[in-house]
Parts: C-alpha cells; sequence; structure tokens
C-alpha cells in the first residue's frame, strides 16, 4: 500500500517538476527535444536512487545542524564518480550524456529528496522513492519535450529514432519561441495547470466512491 | 555547560571531516582508475576528428604556433605534407566552441567539425549535431579558401535559423584557422 502512494505521489501528486517545482533550472533549458528529456530523466533517477540509499544510511550519524553540507558533499561526490566512471568505461554513452550530468549537482530534486524524504525513512522506502520521483521527473521531461520539440521544430523524437527525428510540420512553419525559454515557460505553466485539474479529478472520483 | 558546547561543536566537525576525508578517498580511487582511460578515450575522439576533416597517415602536434590558434596539427600522408588540422576556439553564444578545422597545402578547407560547444539546444547547437541541418551546415565550408563571411555580411555562408552569432562564430573560427595555415603554408 504504502509502495502504491509513493508511486503515485511520485507521477502526480507530489511529482518533483509539475508539484513540488524543483529543477526548474534543468527543465527549462534542456527539454527541448525527446533526446534530451529522456537522457537527463535517467541520468537524475539513476543519482537519486543512490544518493537517497546513501544518505538513508548515515541519517542516523549525520548530526542535524551540519546534514545539508554533508548531503551535498556526498551527492557531490556521487554524481563526480559517476562522470569519471562513464568516461571512462562507456565513452559514448559519456558523449551523448555529459551536457547533462555536471547539470546534476545543480538539481535541488536530488538535496531536495534528500533533506525531505531519506533523511527520515528508511533504505528500502527512500530507495524507491529516489525511483518513482526520478520516474515523475522523467515523465514530466518527456512530456514538455514532445510538445516543444513539435511546435518549436515540427519534427518527433530527433536523436532518438533518427538524428533528425521524423518531421510532423513542414520546415519553416513551427514557432522557434517554442524552444527558446519562454516557450518552456508556457508550455510548463498549461502542464501543471493539466496535472491539477488531473489531480483534482482523481481526489473526486475517489471521494464517490468512498 | 562550556564543556558540553566545545564537545558538540568537536563531534559537528569530527563528523563533516569524516564524510569529506572519505569522499574526497573515494573521488581520488576513482580517479587513479580512470585518469589514464580517459585521457586514451579523448585523445582517440581528437584522432577520429582529425581524420574526419583532414585525411592522413599521421597528425604531428606543431610547437610554437600563433596566440590566436589553440592547436595545430602537422597531417602527413607517407612522407608528403597533406595539410594541417587546426583547432580553434571562437566564441558563440554560450562560451568558446572548441573546433577543428581541415587544412590542405592549396590553402583551401577540407572539414570542419565541432568537438565541444554551450550553444543553446535546438538552435545553435544544430551546428554540431549530425542531423542534416547540421551536416550541411558544415559541409559548406569544405572547398572554401580566404576570408568567408555569413550571407547577413555579405558572404557566402548560409547561416543556420534562428543562429547567427553561432554561424558568425564558427565562420570566424575557420577564418582564424585559413589565416593560421596561410602563414604556415607561407
Amino acid at each position: 500500500m504504502q509502495v502504491k502512494k509513493q508511486f503515485k505521489e511520485g507521477l502526480l501528486t507530489k511529482n518533483p517538476v509539475l508539484v513540488q517545482l524543483l529543477g526548474m533550472c534543468s527543465t527549462m533549458a534542456i527539454t527541448t527535444t525527446l533526446f534530451n528529456g529522456l537522457g537527463m530523466g535517467v541520468c537524475v533517477t539513476v543519482i537519486l536512487i543512490c544518493s537517497n540509499i546513501c544518505i538513508s544510511l548515515l541519517r542516523k550519524a549525520i548530526p542535524s545542524k551540519v546534514r545539508i553540507a554533508a548531503y551535498v558533499v556526498i551527492i557531490a561526490g556521487f554524481v563526480t564518480m559517476v562522470d569519471l566512471l562513464l568516461k571512462a568505461f562507456l565513452p559514448s554513452l559519456s558523449e551523448s550524456l555529459g551536457v547533462f550530468i555536471p547539470l546534476i549537482v545543480v538539481n535541488c530534486i536530488i538535496l531536495g529528496r534528500a533533506e525531505a524524504f531519506a533523511s527520515k525513512n528508511g533504505v528500502v522506502a527512500s530507495a524507491l522513492d529516489g525511483l518513482f520521483q526520478g520516474v515523475g521527473y522523467t515523465l514530466a521531461l518527456v512530456v514538455m519535450c514532445i510538445l516543444r520539440e513539435l511546435l518549436g521544430n515540427g519534427t518527433f523524437g530527433a536523436g532518438v529514432i533518427s538524428a533528425d527525428g521524423i518531421r510532423l510540420i513542414p520546415a519553416g512553419y513551427p514557432m522557434t519561441a517554442m524552444i527558446l525559454p519562454v516557450g518552456g515557460f508556457l508550455t510548463l505553466g498549461c502542464l501543471i495547470a493539466f496535472s491539477q485539474w488531473l489531480t483534482k479529478k482523481l481526489a473526486e472520483k475517489e471521494a464517490a466512491q468512498k | 555547560m562550556k564543556k558540553g558546547n566545545l564537545s558538540y561543536i568537536l563531534h559537528l566537525t569530527l563528523v563533516l571531516l569524516l564524510i569529506t576525508a572519505v569522499v574526497a578517498a573515494l573521488l581520488g580511487l576513482v580517479d587513479s582508475i580512470t585518469r589514464d582511460k580517459i585521457a586514451a578515450a579523448t585523445r582517440e575522439k581528437l584522432e577520429t576528428s582529425m581524420a574526419l576533416v583532414l585525411q592522413a597517415d599521421t597528425y604531428a602536434p606543431v610547437e610554437n604556433t600563433p596566440a590566436e590558434v589553440a592547436a595545430v596539427y602537422e597531417a602527413r600522408t607517407g612522407d608528403a605534407l597533406t595539410g594541417y588540422v587546426i583547432e580553434v576556439k571562437p566564441s558563440g553564444f554560450g562560451g568558446e566552441i572548441d573546433m577543428l578545422v581541415g587544412v590542405d597545402a592549396n590553402c583551401t578547407v577540407t572539414g570542419v567539425s565541432i568537438i565541444s560547444h554551450g550553444e543553446t539546444s535546438g538552435l545553435g547547437a544544430v551546428a554540431a549535431a549530425n542531423s542534416q541541418a547540421g551536416v550541411s551546415f558544415r559541409s559548406q565550408f569544405a572547398g572554401t579558401s580566404g576570408t568567408l563571411a555569413v550571407k547577413k555580411d555579405g558572404g557566402k555562408i548560409d547561416a543556420l535559423t534562428g543562429a547567427t552569432v553561432t554561424s558568425r562564430a564558427v565562420t570566424d573560427g575557420v577564418n582564424t584557422a585559413l589565416a593560421c595555415a596561410g602563414a604556415l603554408l607561407g
């Protein structure tokens, strides 16, 4: 039951992007093509699970007054190690995800979940929290990417399906503004409104069943 | 009371010191394992990119290069000089664009390859992408010589849509490389 609740929270009711509004900087900057969204989402999910596990294990040893400093050191250490290992052993993956990895250190989702969840809960629950929050983050990014890529560039899946993706709107017609930051804010606003509407609908349905 | 306070502060310091020390030690360990492999991968990537802009057997770094270029490699096929691969770092929209320009012995551009950049995703970043737009943008430079400019500035280079600054920067980079190769070839 707890797992199901965590799952729902990560995906919708406490979605890191749409409800907690964490990590806005990376969300605005990279949601221009599907490839970017997937890459950043996967990176964040992996790091989030690792840092949640690590911080949950150490939660009793870290005094509360220095916890933020300790979390930052642990997270930055993790990200740097993952970055180095990827560069050494999976250079091709590192090349395609390389630009996102340093961005993860400054992504406040990781610190936010360490503070709000992993520092108060057990290892298994924290690992699951990392997974579901990561999936929720990825999902929100992917939806934004698809919308912005389609409206701003007129294509779908550039870099994922093929180098150019599938062109759905002829060149010259798409609105370039949609892949600029202004388009990011417009898309995010609409998406937040939609998720709020969906949350409300689901809550009403639940209340009616009771 | 005072003594309790002191031991509390010491406790905080020690815990933080311990965590930092462990993380630093782990980072050192990972760095020592990966350093050589990363250097090898970087070199390999550079070599692949060099072969892409100018086909030759060997590439040897040239000493005492002018300050405007980052590095110059002398490309040879057998004993004959094929040309130069020149690394330039013009300023784009989001910082330096690290790129390689191949120039043959007739001082004509043979190819352009972008190694790393910080251009806007979806606009300036297209210059480095392997998409149709990116490839056709870069291939315009092959076969050119002299001083180049984008169409907006009265030249012949087609700028990328919505990325005039990036297109100008890449064109500047090619100009710098051509000037450097011209000086080397005398």
